[in-house]
């Protein structure tokens, strides 16, 4: 048996320092913020001309464009952000380009005006809130009949501190890529790993949980951190295989799947992980110290 | 009991039968190709959002479906096949033009402000040549140039029928307008300058319609007539409602994906997939021998059902729809490894394979639930809470998903071990 509730005090230091670690990362670096929120431009421009990251950058700056950046993207292309702009702009770059650069072919565009960018920032903070009271609602109700003296509503509320240490360690994560690669965005898709992390890691530790219930009935008289012991260790196999599976066709994803969703692919694996992680280390061990400090302040 | 199962089965052997004949290109039984719905991120195309300034209407749900409906008109001009038009929101109209290369072209066409005008004939030097809104390549005779008079003061126009003489019991289909206060006055000059001369309501600068004036009309009503059909005046007063009051709408958005981009991402995803359910189909048989083998064969029926369901729905699968369904994949067998591990305990606790697979099952299924249940949640919030394009597509094609493997991971998986552990094949049941 792996002693895990007993050295619990080893995985808190560890994901107390992940945590603070994350969330430094949030405060120094900030997230990198896609145009799907902010607003704004992208222009994939295909070129064979060797200059072409130094002539596009020319061209806009004597265009009086500001603030923009142009990047090598492939073999022979670049790929231009900039804020929002109107069609008709759009097409006088287009053109403007071509001269310039001799053979200047766009491959993609994307404008994304600010209204819609704010609409979308309402809209994806409103899904968060409503998925964290979901999932708070539904494990409150899955374990709405636990024996005493357990309690279902610190269950609930350890279960939620796992997520929101999960959500927390993979965003500063995220902060701290996103300084170093460019493609590391905050779009829409990264908000939507964040969501199915939610989904994916409540799983986990629901299924300790269940197993911790099922023995506690079992054995009511014995000592909750050795009934948790033996839960943790009973499903441990099971943890690591469903998430094994769910990393498998992750990796798989990431290494041979397209590169426009390699950010959403890379922050679902993360998250995943670190959802396992939790749900083992942290949910489990946080429910026996509580009820345990509860014990001895009823003494 | 076995015979029961056995029906079961047959079930399962013929539904994913069938499932596969949806799934290949082309089916020997129904020869035509069920297409997949593919989205613009795979197939190229481009996308335009307007949004409609609606601050001067009074009924902003007519005024935006009305702004919807000139656009699918404007873009059916453009030849596109298969577009998508669809309003969201409160004020938003999303334009979906799959294989459009030329985004430009598009835009200025869709996107020119409409208004209905009413004009009166007139000469080479004030007026202009115009189609027929219904036959773009018949072009009216003469000049046409503006009045006063513009779709915003038409109040009202529907299709109805009149009989021509009270002894005709034949009526004809027509259309009857209505204008308001200002628009009575400007209607009754209009056809008092225009006696027995047409007049053409003009949407978009094509003629809707170019009615005669057969008496001067101050009452601000007036009919007119010469639909073949009342399908025809329908059509009619749907054109001439889009244009009583024209709708303000700017391009707030727009993407264009490159047709090459798209497929290759395509082929990156399949081959991604199949990867990935290789690994899991070595990892399950690896792990839980002939259960884990039993596991893959549920796997693949329900790889095989999921895409025949997102093609007969039609989901349309974008890249991230795509990832929604193979990470599916990883999680359809996550309720077989619950029951494996569970029916381990058993089998461990002494009981016979027979019994240890019944209860497995049985015990694992809360886990089971519970467990999926959370991932539909954070399904149903992403689909109708944030839901743009590729979320939706990610949360409808991972929460058909779990759907699906609920039913092949458990219904599947049982039957068969069922089938075997009842039977002298049960020696070869391990996990």
């Amino acid at each position: 048996m792996y002693k895990i509730i007993r050295n619990s005090k080893i995985w808190f230091i560890l994901s107390g320092l992940l945590a603070v670690v994350g969330a430094a990362a949030l405060i120094v670096f900030g997230l990198r913020i896609g145009i799907d929120y902010r607003g704004g431009t992208i222009m994939e421009i295909q070129s064979i001309n060797s200059n072409r990251v130094e002539i596009t950058t020319k061209s806009l700056q004597e265009m009086g464009y500001s603030g923009f950046q142009v990047k090598p993207s492939g073999t022979d292309g670049v790929s231009i952000k900039l804020g929002s702009i109107s069609n008709d702009e759009h097409l006088k770059i287009l053109s403007t380009l071509t001269t310039n650069l001799g053979d200047a072919k766009e491959i993609s565009y994307n404008n994304v005006g600010p209204t819609i960018g704010k609409d979308l920032t309402t809209r994806s903070i409103y899904a968060i809130i409503m998925a964290s009271i979901g999932i708070i609602i539904y494990i409150a109700y899955a374990f709405r009949k636990l024996p005493k003296p357990l309690s279902s509503w610190k269950f609930g509320v350890s279960a939620v501190i796992a997520l929101a240490h999960d959500l927390l360690i993979t965003i500063g994560l995220f902060a701290l890529i996103g300084h170093f690669y460019y493609w590391m965005e905050v779009d829409v898709l990264f908000i939507t790993a964040l969501l199915t992390i939610m989904g994916f890691s409540v799983h986990d530790t629901i299924v300790v949980y269940d197993r911790l219930r099922e023995n506690f009935i079992k054995n009511p008289r014995q000592d909750i951190a050795v009934t948790t012991e033996e839960s943790v260790n009973q499903t441990l196999a099971r943890s690591i295989s469903t998430s094994m599976t769910v990393v498998l066709v992750l990796l798989s994803l990431l290494i041979l799947g397209s590169i426009s969703i390699r950010h959403f692919i890379l922050t679902l694996t993360i998250g995943i992980i670190i959802g396992t992680y939790s749900s083992i280390f942290v949910a489990s061990p946080l429910v026996v110290v509580w009820h345990k400090k509860l014990q001895k302040s009823d003494r | 009991m076995r015979r029961n199962l056995w029906i079961l089965f047959s079930f399962i052997v013929i539904l994913t039968t069938f499932a596969v004949f949806i799934d290949i290109p082309q089916s020997p039984f129904w020869g035509q190709k069920i297409k997949a719905l593919l989205g613009l991120d795979l197939i190229g195309g481009t996308e335009l959002i307007y949004e409609a300034d609606l601050s001067g209407s009074t009924d902003k749900m007519k005024d935006l479906n009305n702004l919807s409906s000139v656009f699918r008109q404007r873009v059916d001009e453009l030849g596109v096949s298969e577009p998508t038009i669809q309003t969201s929101g409160s004020n938003r109209v999303i334009i979906e033009l799959p294989g459009v290369k030329d985004m430009n072209q598009a835009v200025s066409r869709i996107g020119a402000t409409y208004e209905l005008v009413f004009m009166q004939q007139g000469t080479a030097e004030n007026g202009v040549q115009l189609n027929d809104y219904y036959d773009p390549a018949y072009t009216y005779p003469g000049y046409w140039k503006t009045t006063e008079l513009t779709g915003r003061q038409l109040v009202n126009a529907e299709a109805t029928f009149q009989n021509e003489n009270q002894s005709n019991l034949q009526s004809s289909p027509v259309v009857s307008i209505r204008f308001d206060n200002s628009g009575k006055a400007k209607f009754a000059d209009l056809t008092k300058n225009n006696l027995n001369k047409q007049i053409a309501v003009v949407l978009d600068n094509k003629i809707v319609t170019a009615p005669s004036v057969n008496t001067e009309i101050t009452s601000g009503e007036a009919i007119i007539t010469g639909s073949k059909d009342i399908k025809e005046a329908q059509q009619l007063a749907k054109r001439l409602n889009e244009g009583m009051l024209p709708v303000p709408a700017k391009l707030v958005a727009q993407q264009n994906v490159g047709a090459t981009l798209g497929k290759d991402s395509l082929k990156m995803s399949a081959l991604a997939g199949s990867v990935g359910l290789l690994l899991i189909a070595l990892f399950m048989i690896i792990h839980y021998k002939t259960s884990g083998l039993i596991a893959v064969f549920a796997l693949l029926c329900y790889t095989t059902i999921a895409l025949a369901l997102y093609k007969l729905i039609p989901v349309t699968l974008t890249l991230a729809g795509i990832a929604g369904f193979i990470l599916s994949i990883g999680m359809a067998v996550d309720a077989n490894i619950l029951i494996f591990e569970r029916m381990k305990e058993e089998l461990i606790a002494g009981k016979s394979v027979n019994l240890a697979t019944t209860d497995g099952f049985k015990r694992a299924w809360s886990s089971v639930r519970d467990s999926n249940f959370s991932s539909l949640i954070t399904c149903a919030i992403l689909y109708f809470i944030a839901g743009t394009g590729p979320v939706r597509g990610f949360a409808l094609t991972l929460g058909i998903g779990i759907f699906i493997s609920l039913f092949t991971a458990i219904t599947v998986t049982r039957t068969i071990m069922l089938l075997f552990a009842g039977s002298g094949a049960k020696r070869f049941i391990h996990v």
